[in-house]
């Protein structure tokens, strides 16, 4: 029973004891609580913005796989288009119908008409040379000419006239020179031992065989090269080739073949190694624009210039006034309810009275707005942006204004400027937004969440919200 | 949610502190704060050895009926939803800095009823000063069982000990209770056993 007693008069006496406290010890707690308590209105803001970035993310995944989806398509229509093509192209070969005159001489064995023929023949032809071509259309007629003549100095028999098939390609057409080059060349291999027996113009005819062998490797050095080398250098050889056999004499057809040939080489080398020295310019493009943006009661105005490497990331810098909305305290109490500090001591150095009402405090901050983005291209030359970047700061002024009675019922207004200790690096800006090309104008517009790494006075929120508009010109 | 309108309230009215702090209004936080700060201060401090680390318990307390002001049961007393808070909190303070309580063994305490007598002429500080010098965990048995009120039970689910081990940690606070007030005030002791000893004779 006494314990009882005793522990009745224990919580009698320490009930009754009222525990002194000060205003100091509320505002502490109330201090505390504030900062501690997470703010629902920023609970809210924090959930939409993720659900938003979200759902953008998704909805560019999404249309990123319908759209290779849909390439695979297309190439797979594509390719089975070419086959169909490629099938109704055998199907349908394509006849061209070319002519090659060969002049020359049939020996007939052991008749002297033959000699009498090869006689009239070298008389009227003196020049017994071997005269190949392979007409373009524009000598169809001249080469019309020439089989008039040749048919009246030689024997129908002799002439050979070989059609041939062509289909698409240089190859080809190559193939089809070297082919009536060799009949040509077995021709007169045959022709040739006749000739000698009949021991007139042998000399001569030896010096058509040999300078047609020439010609035959020079064709086989055409084709060769035609197969190996780049296809730039095919059309120049084969121009030259129609166009100019008729006119030269084959020793420098076979020159000018070797020397054109190996300058369109030369020339395709050095194309290529221009190509990789401005593949890395050719891919950048540089845009320059203006910028604004609105977040948490305070305003940037920028100029922008971005630099874009092939149509997909980009890098932004340029130069950023941002002006932060006034903060407005009633009097030197709300001040302090709000900020914990006292004004006076706050700006010692520039205020000197005591009282204080309608004071306004707003800042000024000189930024280098930098960003790396990513962009996704959309159809209709829209494109979805991702960033990440920072804001250096590098100058920043905070105006304060205040209100002090002079009298009950005058007040004085003063103003002063207090420049504020900058850090550089002091938060992040992570963006995601939308980006539309007008021919050589670039809009883009993206909400933006900014947190702050490190306090500084300017700033006073821990995370930053917002809008940013940005035009460009692209050069 | 975004123009959300500002309930007013009245200073001594709980009831509509209650309902602007629910509508986020910072200024009857700070009313909520000023109101009960010294009622939370006299449930904290017999849970700490001084008043420094009470500010502690205060600052959980007022956070945690902030945070769970929406879950508070109107029909009941809001003090008695408030001690309840603030008790946890102290609890919890106890837990954190459990790895420092030291127990001590005051076997050697012979037990004296010392009654109603002498607690009546030591003051309340006094007697305040005593409990926070308890050991942790006796203190909070002893403050749970002699000064709020709870059994032994109750206070050992809240504490997650056993309800033999309450019992016999609030015996052993009783006892080194006693030791110290043997010590720091002999001469109540003094008087207290003459006066025994003349009522045992007569």
């Amino acid at each position: 029973m006494k314990t009882e007693d005793s522990d009745d008069a224990i919580r009698k006496k320490i009930k009754s004891l009222a525990s002194p406290y000060g205003q100091e010890e509320i505002d502490a707690v109330y201090n505390y609580v504030k900062q501690q308590q997470t703010d629902p209105e920023r609970k809210y803001y924090l959930i939409g913005f993720i659900s938003l970035a979200g759902l953008i993310i998704f909805g560019s995944l999404t249309l990123n796989i319908f759209q290779v989806q849909k390439q695979t398509n297309l190439e797979h229509t594509i390719d089975t288009l070419k086959k169909n093509l490629a099938k109704s192209e055998a199907n349908n070969k394509l006849i061209k119908t070319d002519t090659i005159y060969v002049n020359n001489y049939l020996a007939e064995k052991g008749g002297n008409n033959a000699v009498a023929n090869s006689k009239n023949s070298t008389q009227s032809q003196p020049d017994v040379t071997f005269n190949s071509t392979i007409p373009s259309k524009k000598d169809f007629n001249k080469k019309s000419t020439n089989k008039n003549i040749v048919s009246n100095n030689t024997p129908l028999s002799s002439r050979k006239k070989n059609t041939y098939l062509a289909s698409n390609g240089i190859n080809n057409k190559s193939k089809t020179i070297k082919t009536t080059g060799n009949d040509k060349l077995a021709h007169y291999q045959e022709v040739a031992p006749s000739l000698t027996q009949n021991g007139t113009n042998n000399t001569k005819i030896n010096e058509s065989v040999s300078k047609y062998e020439k010609l035959n490797k020079t064709i086989a050095y055409i084709i060769e090269n035609d197969v190996k080398k780049d296809s730039l250098t095919v059309p120049q050889a084969n121009k030259f080739n129609t166009e100019n056999d008729s006119s030269l004499s084959k020793k420098d057809t076979v020159n000018s073949i070797k020397n054109s040939n190996n300058i369109a080489i030369i020339d395709s080398t050095t194309n290529a190694s221009r190509k990789k020295e401005f593949s890395l310019a050719k891919n950048l493009e540089y845009r320059a624009g203006v910028g604004f943006e609105v977040a948490n009661s305070q305003l940037g105005y920028s100029i922008l210039g971005e630099m874009v490497y092939k149509k997909k990331l980009i890098i932004s810098v340029g130069l950023k006034y941002l002006s932060t909305g006034k903060e407005l305290f009633s009097d030197d109490d709300d001040y302090h309810h709000h900020k914990n500090k006292n004004f006076k001591n706050s700006y010692a150095q520039q205020v000197k009275d005591s009282i204080h009402h309608n004071i306004k405090i707003s800042n000024t901050v000189f930024q280098i707005p930098i960003t790396f983005s990513y962009s996704f291209q959309l159809k209709k030359n829209f494109s979805l942006i991702f960033g990440i970047g920072t804001d250096i700061d590098l100058y920043a002024v905070q105006h304060v204004e205040y209100r002090h009675p002079v009298t009950n019922s005058d007040f004085t207004q003063k103003k002063f400027d207090v420049k504020q200790p900058t850090l550089y690096f002091n938060n992040t800006v992570l963006s995601t937004g939308l980006q539309k090309q007008f021919k050589h104008f670039v809009f883009q517009l993206s909400p933006f969440v900014s947190p702050q790494l490190k306090n500084v006075t300017y700033k006073t929120e821990s995370v930053y919200y917002g809008l940013r508009i940005r035009a460009y010109y692209c050069f | 949610m975004f123009f959300r309108k500002k309930i007013a309230f009245k200073e001594n009215d709980i009831e509509s502190i209650i309902s602007a702090c629910l509508a986020n209004n910072h200024l009857a936080q700070k009313a909520l704060i000023k109101l009960f700060f010294g009622f939370a201060k006299n449930i904290g401090l017999p849970y700490v050895d001084n008043e420094q680390d009470v500010d502690d318990i205060i600052n959980d307390g007022f956070l945690k009926v902030f945070n769970n002001l929406s879950k508070y049961d109107h029909s009941k007393p809001f003090k008695i939803w408030f001690k309840a808070i603030i008790i946890n909190a102290a609890i919890d303070y106890y837990r954190k800095n459990k790895k420092h309580a030291n127990q001590i063994s005051i076997d050697y305490i012979e037990i004296i009823n010392e009654g109603e007598d002498i607690i009546s002429k030591i003051s309340a500080q006094e007697i305040l000063n005593l409990v926070q010098k308890l050991p942790p965990t006796y203190r909070m048995v002893f403050s749970l069982y002699v000064i709020d009120g709870y059994n032994h039970r109750e206070i050992g689910e809240m504490l997650g000990i056993q309800e033999g081990t309450s019992k016999s940690n609030l015996q052993d606070a009783r006892k080194k209770l006693q030791l110290m007030i043997k010590k720091n005030y002999p001469h109540l002791y003094l008087a207290h056993s003459l006066q025994t000893n003349k009522i045992n004779e007569n």
